[in-house]
Formats: structure tokens, C-alpha cells, sequence
């Protein structure tokens, strides 16, 4: 599977990452770290940016993390139409570790707060592309 | 909220797209005093560069990293500090970011940039006039051209030419402050007579 099934659009079809869609298929959301300095990237990295090396694994990410910011968004651009209002933040797991997504629905636009401990889980749209949500934890 | 668009900011705290020009005229000193009776100099420039992704990057209280860093290069290459300018043009493609600005080319201290705004210290009669001509907000914001319309800004009111908008004092330095993408990169320049 390439890359196009993931997120709400996917303008990317194919990737040095695209083995992340197929471990998102089978319920893992992971990133990758480098062998050689130990960075950790997520979204996954095909190479270290931080030196450079070719030389990464794969990693499953940790389940909980705390909200470091957040904006709800009631305007969205062409192809996510639908989709406002939406709420999306950065989850920040600790050591440098974070990650940019949606908050689900499920969690009212009052419960949330600076702070919070959230989880993420995948994510299926209607339409059957894939993508990741943040959740309470 | 009236007019929301990504809280808290609403429709009145961000900038409309928009379409204009602007041409700026770049030559060395000796065409330069040829070109211009009042020629404007470059004193100092900085740019600096962030993380496109939103969670690659360190710390959000400090607004955008890179209004810090091009600063302090342009700052140091002109062999000035922030109390040397006398007339600025920041980059408010948003309110925030104007009061993001302020403390990132250290007119203020961090979390604090409110307090000029509310102590009028950067209005037209304040200590360092700020966005004189409205700025993004108000004049309007066709990108790839604010740039230069910022530039156009800081030249007039070092000549004196600004008319209206003219500060007191006669001004003879200027800053420019810009920024681009989601505080992707962002460029300072001091100009001076």
C-alpha cells in the first residue's frame, strides 16, 4: 500500500515512509529512530536530520503524552469542507517526542486544556483513508 | 465568538488574502548616491529558518524562534540594539503576531509584548512607532509583495517623505520585520540615512 490512503487528502503517493500506512492498517502508529543517535521522529523520517545517517528502525510510540497546545479551526481549505469545526494540537510524550493531530470529537471543545494527558489512537474515515486521532488518555 | 476562524483568533485578527506590488531599487554605494538624493542604506540583515511540522519544534512560549534569531543577527551586523530603532514595520499577518514580534526583536520582554500596545508605545506617538502605515492588517497583505511595501514604509519615513504617516523626531534607523509560512523562516533588516 502506498502512501495515498492516509490522511483526510493525501497529496503524497508514495514515500521512503510508506511502510507507516501499513503499520497504521494493522493498528500501530510508529515513527522511526536512528540507530546511530537515538533522535526520534515522528512523523517518521527515512533519514536522520539530525545526523544524518540512513541507518533507522521502526518504533512504536508511547500511549501517553500531554497536550502542549491547541487551536479549534472553524474555516478549513478545499477538500475539508465538511471537517470545521475541528480541534488539533501538539502532544508532547517527552525527550524531544511530539506529534501534530486532531483531537477526536469525542472530547468537548470546554474539556479541553493546556496540560491534559491524552493517548492517540488510528483513525478510519468514512471514505476508508486513514489517518490518527488524539484521545483522552 | 463572532467571526472565528481558529480560536482565538476571528476574522478581524487575521489578514484577508489580497493582490499588490512593490519594487525595490538595490545598488551599490556609488549608484546608489548617483540613483537617489537620499539614498537608504542596508546597516544589517538576518534570516533565520524553523521546522515546517508544528511538533518539531521545541517550545511554543517563545513565539517564533525566528523573529529571535534574525534579530540578533541583523542587531549585531548593524552594531545596534533594539533602543537604537526609532521606526519599525513587523510582520502582523496576525494581531499575535505583532505582539509576537515585539518581544522577538526584544522591544519587549517575553510575554510582555501587550503592554506596549496598551501603553500606546508603539503608536504613531509612542517611543517606537510601529506599523505606521496600518500595516499587513490593515494595508493589506499580497504576499511576496509585503516585503517590499514594508521596505517602501521604513525608506519614506527615514527621508522624511512619509506625509502623514511621518513619526516625529526625524528618524535614522528603521526596521523591517518579516515573516514567512507559520514562522517557517523570517528576515530582519536595519536601514539608516
Amino acid at each position: 500500500m502506498g502512501f495515498e490512503k492516509f490522511g483526510r487528502k493525501s497529496f503524497t503517493a508514495i514515500t521512503k515512509t510508506a511502510k507507516f500506512v501499513d503499520l497504521l492498517t494493522e493498528g500501530k502508529i510508529e515513527g522511526t529512530v536512528c540507530k546511530d543517535c537515538g533522535a526520534k521522529f515522528f512523523p517518521p523520517r527515512a533519514d536522520c536530520a539530525k545526523c544524518f545517517s540512513k541507518n533507522m528502525e521502526w518504533f512504536e510510540m508511547p500511549q501517553k503524552g500531554q497536550l502542549e497546545t491547541f487551536t479549534t479551526a472553524y474555516y478549513a481549505p478545499l477538500g475539508f469542507e465538511a471537517d470545521p469545526p475541528y480541534t488539533m494540537g501538539v502532544v508532547n510524550f517527552g525527550s524531544g517526542l511530539k506529534l501534530f493531530a486532531r483531537l477526536t470529537k469525542e472530547i468537548k471543545p470546554e474539556e479541553v486544556k493546556v496540560g491534559m494527558d491524552v493517548s492517540i489512537r488510528p483513525l478510519k474515515y468514512d471514505d476508508g483513508q486513514l489517518s490518527f486521532e488524539v484521545i483522552k488518555a | 465568538m463572532a467571526g472565528p476562524v481558529a480560536w482565538p483568533l476571528r476574522v478581524g485578527d487575521c489578514c484577508a488574502n489580497a493582490d499588490g506590488s512593490s519594487c525595490i531599487i538595490l545598488a551599490n554605494a556609488e549608484k546608489a548616491k548617483a540613483l537617489s538624493k537620499k539614498p537608504v542604506w542596508v546597516l544589517g540583515i538576518g534570516a533565520a529558518s524553523e521546522a515546517v511540522n508544528m511538533a518539531a519544534r521545541p517550545d511554543f512560549t517563545r513565539g517564533l524562534s525566528v523573529g529571535y534569531a534574525a534579530a540578533a543577527q541583523a542587531y549585531k551586523m548593524a552594531g545596534i540594539t533594539a533602543k537604537d530603532v526609532k521606526v519599525a514595520e513587523v510582520h502582523d499577518c496576525f494581531t499575535i503576531a505583532e505582539i509576537m514580534s515585539y518581544e522577538g526583536l526584544g522591544f519587549a520582554p517575553m510575554g510582555e509584548g501587550k503592554q506596549l500596545i496598551r501603553e500606546k508605545t508603539t503608536y504613531k506617538e509612542g517611543k517606537i512607532p510601529v506599523n505606521v502605515d496600518g500595516g499587513l492588517l490593515s494595508k493589506g497583505h499580497p504576499i511576496g509583495a509585503t516585503g517590499g511595501s514594508q521596505i517602501r514604509t521604513i525608506v519614506l519615513q527615514l527621508r522624511g517623505e512619509a506625509g502623514p504617516m511621518q513619526v516625529a523626531g526625524e528618524p535614522d534607523i528603521g526596521l523591517v520585520h518579516n515573516i514567512g509560512g507559520v514562522g517557517l523562516y523570517g528576515n530582519v533588516t536595519i536601514f539608516g540615512r
